[in-house]
């Protein structure tokens, strides 16, 4: 069964994976290893096209009085996945609602009437947290090729121009990184909202707990500093490039006037 | 007679008198400002030093609780924040809070969700309309600068805000109920013995735009610790200066109980509106200007607060915040005071009683009191009364101001310097002057020591 609709990811953002129909399994289950197993057949139903970082959503229609006990098991059965450290699964607690966290899963936990509140905040904070993983992810991958390739600041070999082109494709990424970045401004950078609504609390508090201002914060010097040698290996082999077709035309120069000379010599002799 | 000072061995002497955070913070601040050395002399009538910021330990197990000042406002969001400067400087970590959950007959409001699904949609509606209307009247510079006399003027007296109180809608009683209990604790007085500006600031203290609250780790009274290490003065404690008089060539006099009489270039008065009135000031003009400034300012509010250990703080889960507002005791904040110490094996709740309530509160024992707090718990938390260690109550009735800087703040030089003409090197210093919290202590402090700062070095 899919859960409630979701809201429509902005264009160009992520979508969503939504699966999930053992609600009533974990709801039954007894205890953590119970809702492990249960857990176990969770899995996307969807794999949307434009989704770069999927999340996998349960949504548990649940007293409040049985919400911690349902929370528990859901965090237990995070922590306990392969794919997952235990210290990546976060267990939030409101009044009147219960959400676990983990990179890719979000277990939702509110009273019938206040799901679909939970529901959306706890996604759109979630989808962001996935983004900034996502950029995370970007950067730290691109630091060994920049590593490679910063020697090209320096001096410009032919294998650094025969790299050219590969070079080029992780500029565009670095700039693909950027942009997301930017767009995330908006979404981690969220004002407060005074008197609190439960959709605001739950975006506060999951903001502040998977820490999304200060991730998105420490991402901008890392994304200056590898725009900053990307940029100087950039200008180096542009440079280099127009010296080679410098040093070309000179040559040319240089002939031309050897031809001119033994042309004036030749004509000399002849005369 | 004492000879010190007036220019004895050429260094100026101040006698700065109580020393709870406004006569510890002068005394910083003048060490920190002058130009000239100074002889610093901080008389304290009780034992112990920190007046209102004191931070206690249980005895069954050290575990600690704030006694005073339970938080510290931060007001960065607006503009420079010189207390939250100071605690940096001073080198102490600090832990944020924030609360917003409201109890009502039993059903804890976290958010307007809970209040529309407890008390209906129009109770939101109503209480939205009210906080449009308290926004409207006081913007987050307003608020930052609202102790200043130019900035916030208050045409309607002491009525304003119970008027603001009143044009909540009558027959949407949930709303009102929901906001006099969000107010009372803080106002530490009712609605209508305060005035619009200090009313607005104690509703809008709950909004991030306008300010933040945060405790040091470790205890509030670590402040106090460090002041204490980091100033050169002389301190002496069970120390009551009991009379006042300012000299025809300058300078103070002091009479202290006993008989002592202590003369100094500047005296700074530091003390609680209640224990200023105790004083004798001499002299026709200085006597008249004090008359004068405590009947402005004489309009005392009060504080209970009960402590209690219990074996495990059960309350997680349904108290997830550093407080919550209670509907017991005409509206009383109820601290979860572990929540300022990672990993609190044991569970401190900390019940912060105002106004008229704690008066009448006052008149019970400390057991009786104690069994009030317990029955105040909602019903999602009675189970606790059998995990109760240990309770400690303290009592601060008349301590704080129902309307510090009075009806209409007057100008500053007059606020700390009351009397030019009797006593022109008489000062005070007091949260009474401002805005009743350390905030306004450390304002009045440092205006104080600039002008001592200023004086003694062109003298």
């Amino acid at each position: 069964m899919t859960s409630d609709p979701i809201p429509e990811p902005a264009e160009g953002s992520t979508c969503l994976t939504v699966s999930w129909d053992a609600q009533d399994a974990l709801r039954s289950a007894a205890g953590p290893e119970g809702a492990r197993s249960a857990l176990a057949s969770w899995s996307a139903v969807e794999d949307l096209p434009c989704a770069p970082s999927s999340l996998q959503l349960l949504s548990i229609p649940s007293a409040a009085k049985e919400q911690p006990l349902l929370a528990e098991a859901a965090r237990s059965a995070l922590a306990g996945r392969e794919d997952l450290a235990e210290t990546q699964v976060t267990l939030l607690g409101l009044q009147g609602a219960h959400l676990v966290v983990a990179p890719g899963f979000l277990v939702v936990l509110a009273e019938p009437e206040r799901l679909a509140i939970a529901e959306r905040a706890a996604v759109e904070a979630c989808i962001t947290e996935a983004e900034l993983r996502r950029v995370e992810a970007g950067i730290a991958s691109a630091w060994a090729p920049l590593r490679t390739a910063a020697p090209a600041a320096f001096e410009v070999t032919p294998e650094t121009l025969a790299q050219r082109e590969e070079l080029k494709e992780r500029y565009g990424e670095l700039l693909d990184l950027r942009r997301t970045w930017s767009e995330l401004g908006p979404r981690v950078m969220v004002p407060h909202v005074y008197p609190p609504t439960l959709a605001s609390q739950v975006g506060e508090r999951l903001r502040e707990r998977l820490r999304l201002h200060e991730r998105f914060e420490l991402l901008d010097p890392a994304l200056v500093a590898q725009e900053q040698v990307h940029g100087l290996v950039a200008e180096r082999i542009g440079e280099s490039l127009n010296a080679r077709k410098g040093h070309a035309l000179e040559w040319a120069i240089i002939l031309l006037l050897a031809a001119e000379v033994l042309l004036l010599l030749a004509e000399a002799l002849i005369g | 007679m004492t000879e010190a000072g007036l220019g004895v061995r050429g260094i100026p002497r101040v006698a700065i008198v109580g020393g709870g955070p406004g006569g510890l913070f002068t005394a910083y601040r003048l060490q920190c400002w002058s130009e000239r050395p100074l002889e610093i002399l901080v008389l304290e009538a009780s034992e112990r030093l920190g007046g209102k910021v004191r931070t206690g330990r249980f005895e069954a197990v050290p575990v600690r609780y704030e006694i005073g000042a339970a938080e510290l406002y931060d007001v960065s969001p607006v503009d420079e924040d010189p207390l939250k400067d100071l605690v940096r400087e001073l080198g102490l970590p600090v832990t944020g809070m924030a609360g917003q959950a409201v109890e009502l007959g039993g059903r804890i409001l976290a958010n307007l969700d809970d209040l529309e699904g407890a008390l209906g949609g129009e109770a939101r509606r109503e209480v939205l309309r009210f906080d449009r209307r308290a926004r409207g009247r006081m913007s987050p510079r307003q608020f930052y600068d609202a102790d200043l006399a130019e900035s916030f003027r208050d045409e309607q007296g002491a009525q304003g805000f119970m008027e603001l109180m009143e044009s909540v809608e009558p027959r949407v009683l949930g709303a009102r109920r929901y906001l006099d209990t969000l107010l009372h604790s803080d106002l530490a007085t009712e609605a209508g013995a305060t005035n619009l500006r200090y009313g607005l600031q104690n509703y809008l203290m709950n909004d991030a735009d306008y300010m933040l609250l945060y405790s040091v780790e470790g205890g509030n009274e670590r402040i106090i610790e460090e002041l204490v290490r980091r100033t050169r003065m002389e301190v002496r404690l069970a120390t009551r200066v009991e009379r006042v008089r300012g000299l025809a060539g300058g300078g103070v006099e002091l009479g202290v109980a006993g008989g002592e009489e202590l003369r100094c270039d500047h005296a700074v008065l530091a003390l609680p509106q209640p224990q200023l009135a105790a004083l004798a000031f001499e002299g026709e003009a200085l006597g008249e200007d004090m008359r004068e400034h405590l009947a402005h300012h004489d309009h005392p509010a009060h504080y209970l607060r009960v402590s209690i250990l219990f074996e495990r703080p059960f309350w997680r889960g349904v108290l997830n915040e550093s407080f919550l507002m209670l509907e017991a005791f005409g509206g009383c904040c109820l601290y979860d005071e572990s929540s300022r110490t990672a990993d609190a094996r044991h569970g401190v709740l900390g019940w912060l009683m105002g106004g008229q309530a704690a008066v009448e509160l006052d008149r019970l024992s400390d057991e009786e009191l104690v069994a009030a707090a317990l029955d105040s718990l909602p019903s999602a938390l009675a189970g606790g009364r059998e995990l109760v260690m240990e309770a400690k109550v303290h009592r601060w009735i008349g301590s704080v101001s129902a309307l510090p800087g009075g009806r209409q703040p007057r100008p500053i030089t007059l606020r700390h310097t009351p009397s030019p003409a009797g006593a022109p090197d008489l000062h005070l210093v007091g949260d009474y002057l401002y805005d009743s919290t350390l905030n306004g202590v450390l304002e009045a402090a440092g205006t104080v020591a600039h002008e001592l700062a200023a004086r003694v070095a062109t003298r």
